[in-house]
């Protein structure tokens, strides 16, 4: 078993909170062994201990003064890091808009008007080292952004725009999850945030901006065709195709992502065919429907059309 | 006498943490730019009224003093702390 | 004996009498004081009785919600498991909570007063016993239909904390949110029921000489919890109510598109709900003392400490509600307030802690069943401070917030502050009221399996928690890794259940439910005036009290009581009756006369549920119905009461004589109005909060108000109304004239109802509409509770009327006046404060 997300940090935002972490294990162990000595001396100490426990003083310092003075600097501190973490970007930051769908996430790239340059679904690419201003909506209910190992959550609470700061230090992959429960199948709301390397985010983002070539092979035009006639692009928009539905993720790359279905399953040619075939069994409740009626050949096309959309 | 003190030590002291905490409550939610004007103003009010309680309360009856002196120091400590956030 | 003074030395050397009583007066008690037989037990309603209902339907919550735990243990065994959809997952998680927390842990502490605290604080019964079997019958009649919808698939499922707009009309069409407003709306009724009974009863019914720094601790912690439910509640109230009418009616007070918002409802709901966990905690630590102090044979060390910590807590219990909040975006200043009023709170309790260790420090504690589960609760509340210590410091709670490192904090508090406790309880009273004592040996049983249970079951989620494991997720994947912890804590919760189990064969085995006498009695060697010797009517005589732990100070006090040396060794007007004493001191000041047994509470209990029942599945008209029938067995239930008695004053023992009816401020009936008066006035105070809430947050949606000059007739006509009410009193007095009085009150009603119709035209006129916006939501609101207090205002006039026809109203004062009057005199001034805050917070909007 791996050391636990919030205290394997991969960003400042979320070292500073498990340094604090650790302050305060240190210190609630130390009141925590405070309170077993005095519990274990009450009731098996010498009489001199327990007279020295009944004193008034000792109650009020144990009590009251000790916790006071210790809780002063620790609250000092959580307010001061409390800033930190919520202050105001630096010149030089990257705006993302990342909006809580029921249970999904749409993901916006924005330049520094504020205007979309690219547009994506549940997965977040970040560069390393520079810092991530992610303004978090909701399009319908309250959901939670919460990526443990870069920092703590904020919630996207509708009618409202909350923005988390939060940078990586190294490249890697992290998983997120929503938060705070929207109904259904909230438990599989996964998302998952890769931090690049700057060149390597530079590379992937010239990648994103000039939309897939068409597809090559026999079964995967025939998938092509089937994605428009089955009602795929009546929810879901593939750039440069006819498929332009708003509703559901973004699929223009969706062959490129590392997981399938809100970062629950992998994503391969199985796997996709196995969500468009039966979706509701992989993720009740979910808002794509079920497709019984496509053919297994079928299927396989559509995954092999989408699986190449990279 | 021993009336006016014993529900002065009970409630008072907690109500000037309550008028404190409630006053700091409304400038911080809804006029964030008075905060700085309006905190040290309500903490100096809120100490020197738990002092005048501390002072009341301290007589010959242990559970008034205790009580009333008791609640004069935890609402003074929470009191402060709420203010830190205005300042840190 | 109208000042609150000491009893004199002279008065208190006249206990205990030199004569004992006499046998027919025992006779007597014992005639007045029997349960009504065969059938009818069901219109008991002496807190013997109701007590004990009390406490055994709260307990059979307790295993509903605890299988409900097993069922989502199970479910969260392995990874991607599909014993349960996520769909009944919700629907189980969501009662889980609702049912521990609203059925169980509530009653709960509610029951422990309702069956220990007279006899505690030696009254013979609560002071308004037909109010408590009322209670308690809307709470089991309401929370059995309530958890039946889990059986019909209707359950709610959007969490304990029902946010919207998850639970609002659009994302829960269904009737499942129904159900849980419906099943919070009867445990509001059945807690401001108990709240208004416990403050009046320990502020005024405590055993002569008991002054407040004398009462048992427990008695302290419900009159704080008391205090803090009046308080509370109306807000949950409020926003149940507000929701309600969101769903039912679409009035957008929490929709964000329409001049709402959704946070609205997080304020309203956490100033409730974390003061709630204190609600339940108090009376448990308060427990805890006592068995503390019973194990140890000692008394409390730092007993003014521990009022102290129980006093300071309730308050600042109160400002700490928006950490719930701390992720929602709110102002780095607020939140940095809230975060230093969150770690003020630990002072109280760590003083109370080490007030704990003092006492078993200064005594001999014994290792019996009490005793471990003292000791036991002490641990297991301490880690769960200790975490609590932890998310209050912002950023920490940043990463901790909604995931299971909560969940643990959570259970860690309230198993170790209320559940411990509470089977301690079982333990040590249970013989007070069984014929057996529970078996010590199996008790410790009992403790170790719950004790190793807990940290089983909740040690490991810290760690889920910090993998990042969220809340109220139905199924976690494989590839989170948290397989082997999840499967543990399951482990665990089956050693708990075990622990249970093996309680509820000790209790089947053991307990053989002895009211009035028979029972154990005092196998722990109490020193509180619950192990007196007692029968139905309480103790045979009502001691004079001169220190914490009378029964170890005086060894024969038992035998003096027993024998009717002390206080009321008879019944005076051979009614019901009980001591009212002073608030302070607790010197006898008149004889209270308590009603008995009646159908018409539990009639007006049935029809009550029936009433929201019907509503909730959209029975307009039957519930309608069933709503005029509640009323009708309220009144009554009512008529029968509030009686002119013959006798104008009795004497009470060594020759004091107290009157038999007092009206005015000294009166209890008017003590719980005012009481009452304050529960609306906090619903309209969260009202206004919400308004003001609104204005602030979303100004572009407001409109101007009526002017302050078009509303020339609300104000006259709530002026005049509020005149006419105020001088009720002084009309009855001066014109000794019931059916003028109670005309002028009527009157009263119709001019306030007057002024309200003014006002919606007002309204009206300027064109806000309920739908349109989060303002005409609220000012609709506010309007309708107006309204419905005003419906109040105008049976209340009828029944006076009746009464005055009737020749039933007392002169030259009637408590009934004066009770009708203070609600007329608060609706008045409420729809005239209305009609001003409305307009007044929607200029330059």
């Amino acid at each position: 078993m791996e050391w636990p997300a919030v205290l394997s940090p991969a960003g400042p935002n979320a070292a500073q909170i498990a340094q604090l972490f650790w302050i305060l294990i240190f210190v609630i162990s130390l009141v925590m062994a405070v309170v077993c000595v005095g519990l274990a001396a009450a009731l098996f100490g010498s009489a001199r201990v327990r007279a020295i426990l009944t004193d008034k003083r000792t109650i009020l310092s144990a009590g009251l003064g000790v916790p006071a003075l210790i809780l002063t600097v620790l609250l000092t501190y959580s307010l001061i890091l409390t800033r930190n973490l919520s202050s105001p970007n630096g010149p030089d930051f990257m705006r993302v808009r990342v909006t809580g769908e029921m249970w999904w996430w749409r993901i916006a790239y924005l330049d520094n008007n504020g205007n979309i340059t690219l547009s994506d679904a549940n997965e977040l690419h970040i560069p390393v080292g520079k810092t991530v201003a992610i303004e978090l909506d909701s399009a319908d209910v309250i959901h939670s952004f919460w990526v443990p190992q870069l920092a703590g959550k904020e919630d996207m609470i509708p009618g409202r725009r909350n923005i988390l700061r939060l940078s990586a230090d190294k490249a890697g992959v992290y998983a997120g999850q929503c938060a705070e429960f929207c109904g259904g199948p909230h438990a599989l709301m996964g998302l998952t945030v890769i931090a690049h390397s700057p060149e390597a985010f530079d590379d992937w983002q010239r990648g994103r901006l000039i939309a897939p070539i068409a597809p090559q092979n026999e079964l995967a035009i025939k998938g092509a065709d089937l994605f428009l006639k089955s009602g795929c692009a009546a929810c879901h928009i593939v750039r440069g195709t006819a498929a332009n539905g708003q509703a559901g993720p973004d699929l223009t790359f969706v062959g490129a992502r590392l997981k399938l279905g809100a970062g629950i399953l992998p994503n391969n040619r199985g796997t996709l065919a196995g969500w468009v075939a039966d979706s509701q069994a992989i993720k009740p409740g979910n808002r794509m429907p079920s497709y019984p009626m496509l053919l297994p050949a079928e299927l396989q096309a559509i995954a092999a059309y989408l699986e190449q959309l990279r | 006498m021993l009336h006016f003190q014993l529900w002065i030590s009970l409630i008072g002291a907690f109500l000037v943490w309550g008028v404190h905490f409630a006053g700091l409550y409304l400038a911080a939610e809804f006029a964030p730019q008075t905060i700085r004007v309006v905190a040290p103003i309500l903490l100096v009010l809120g100490l020197a009224t738990n002092g005048w309680i501390f002072k009341r309360a301290n007589t010959a009856n242990p559970f008034v003093a205790t009580i009333g002196g008791g609640s004069a120091v935890i609402s003074s400590i929470a009191i402060l702390w709420q203010t830190l956030p205005v300042y840190v | 004996m109208k000042d609150d003074l000491p009893l004199t030395a002279e008065m208190a050397n006249r206990f205990p009498a030199r004569h004992a009583g006499s046998k027919a007066d025992l006779a007597e008690l014992e005639k007045i004081w029997c349960a009504p037989k065969g059938w009818q037990f069901f219109t008991a309603v002496s807190n013997n009785y109701i007590g004990f209902y009390y406490i055994a339907t709260a307990f059979l919550f307790f295993l509903l919600a605890g299988i409900l735990a097993l069922l989502m243990r199970v479910q969260l065994a392995a990874p991607a498991q599909t014993f349960l959809s996520p769909d009944t997952y919700n629907q189980v998680f969501t009662m889980h909570g609702t049912v521990m927390m609203f059925l169980f842990a509530v009653p709960a502490v509610e029951a422990v007063g309702v069956m220990l605290l007279p006899q505690m604080i030696g009254a013979r019964d609560l002071p308004f016993p037909r109010l408590s079997a009322y209670a308690y019958w809307i709470y089991l009649f309401g929370g059995l239909s309530f958890f039946a919808s889990i059986f019909a698939g209707l359950a709610p499922d959007g969490g304990w904390f029902m946010y919207p707009p998850l639970t609002g009309r659009i994302y829960s069409p269904g009737i499942n949110a129904d159900f849980w407003l419906l099943g919070i709306g009867f445990i509001e009724i059945s807690a401001i029921a108990g709240a208004i009974e416990f403050i009046v009863g320990i502020m005024r019914t405590r055993a002569p000489g008991m002054s407040l720094g004398k009462m048992p601790i427990l008695a302290w912690a419900l009159l704080v919890m008391s205090v803090m439910i009046i308080i509370g509640f109306p807000s949950v109230i409020l926003a149940t109510l507000l929701l309600e009418l969101d769903r039912a009616f679409n009035w957008p007070i929490f929709d964000a598109t329409r001049g709402g918002d959704p946070l609205l409802w997080q304020h309203l709901f956490w100033f409730f709900g974390h003061p709630e966990v204190y609600i339940i905690f108090l009376p448990g630590a308060a427990m805890l003392t006592m068995l503390i102090s019973t194990v140890a044979r000692s008394d409390v060390i730092g007993y003014p400490l521990v009022v102290l910590s129980i006093l300071a807590t309730g308050f600042i219990s109160f400002g700490v509600w928006a950490h719930h909040m701390f992720t929602t975006g709110i102002p780095d200043v607020t939140v940095g307030v809230f975060s230093a009023v969150s770690t003020a709170v630990t002072l109280p309790a760590g003083t109370m802690v080490f007030c704990w260790i003092a006492t078993l420090a200064a005594g001999k504690p014994k290792f019996n069943a009490p005793g471990l589960f003292a000791i036991g609760s002490v641990l297991v509340f301490v880690t769960g401070g200790l975490t609590g210590v932890m998310v209050a410091f912002v950023p920490f709670d940043w990463q901790a917030h909604d995931s299971y490192f909560i969940v643990a904090h959570l259970h860690y508090v309230l198993l170790g502050g209320m559940l411990f406790p509470l089977f301690g309880a079982f333990y040590y009273w249970a013989p007070a009221f069984s014929k057996n004592a529970l078996s010590d040996r199996t008790g410790k049983w009992v403790f170790w399996l719950m004790f190793a249970g807990t940290h089983v079951t909740f040690m490991p989620m810290h760690i889920a928690g910090l993998m990042g494991m969220p809340r109220r997720v139905y199924t976690y994947l494989p590839a989170q890794q948290v397989e082997t912890l999840n499967f543990i804590s399951t482990c665990g919760a089956f050693l708990i259940a075990a622990g249970v189990a093996v309680f509820i064969v000790d209790m089947i085995r053991n307990f053989r439910f002895a009211p009035g006498g028979g029972n154990a009695g005092n196998v722990y060697g109490g020193g509180t005036l619950e192990w007196l010797p007692s029968g139905l009517y309480s103790t045979r005589s009502i001691p004079l009290v001169t220190s914490r732990q009378p029964l170890w100070e005086d060894l024969n006090l038992a035998r003096n009581v027993e024998e009717g040396r002390y206080f009321l060794p008879r019944s005076a007007t051979g009614l019901r009756e009980t001591l009212m004493t002073s608030p302070v001191f607790a010197t006898p000041q008149q004889l209270l006369i308590l009603p008995g047994p009646s159908v018409w509470p539990i009639t007006a209990a049935v029809f009550t549920s029936g009433f929201f029942l019907l509503l909730t599945i959209q029975a307009a008209v039957l519930a309608t119905i069933s709503g005029v029938l509640a009323i009708i067995a309220i009144i009554i239930w009512l008529w029968e009461t509030d009686r002119p008695v013959a006798l104008k004053a009795a004497d009470i023992g060594g020759g004091i004589m107290v009157p038999t009816h007092v009206s005015g401020v000294m009166n209890h009936g008017v003590w719980a109005t005012i009481t009452l008066l304050f529960v609306f006035g906090m619903i309209f105070a969260m009202a206004i909060f919400s308004l003001f809430f609104l204005w602030t947050n979303q100004p572009k949606f407001w409109m101007d108000p009526p002017a302050f000059t078009a509303s020339f007739w609300v104000f006259v006509l709530g002026v005049a109304s509020l005149t006419l009410s105020l001088s009720a009193k002084s009309l009855l007095l001066r014109m000794q004239n019931a059916n003028l009085t109670a005309g002028a009150l009527s009157l009263a009603a119709i001019l306030a109802i007057g002024a309200q119709y003014a006002d919606y035209t007002g309204w009206q006129a300027v064109g806000l509409q309920p739908e349109a916006s989060g303002q005409g939501g609220i000012v609709y609101a506010i309007m309708a509770h107006q309204a419905s207090l005003l419906l109040v205002c105008l049976v209340m006039a009828a029944y006076a009327m009746a009464r005055a026809f009737a020749g039933l109203i007392t002169k030259p004062a009637s408590v009934l006046i004066d009770i009708c009057s203070l609600i007329l005199t608060y609706t008045a001034a409420q729809g005239l404060a209305a009609a001003v805050l409305t307009r007044a917070l929607a200029t330059g909007g």
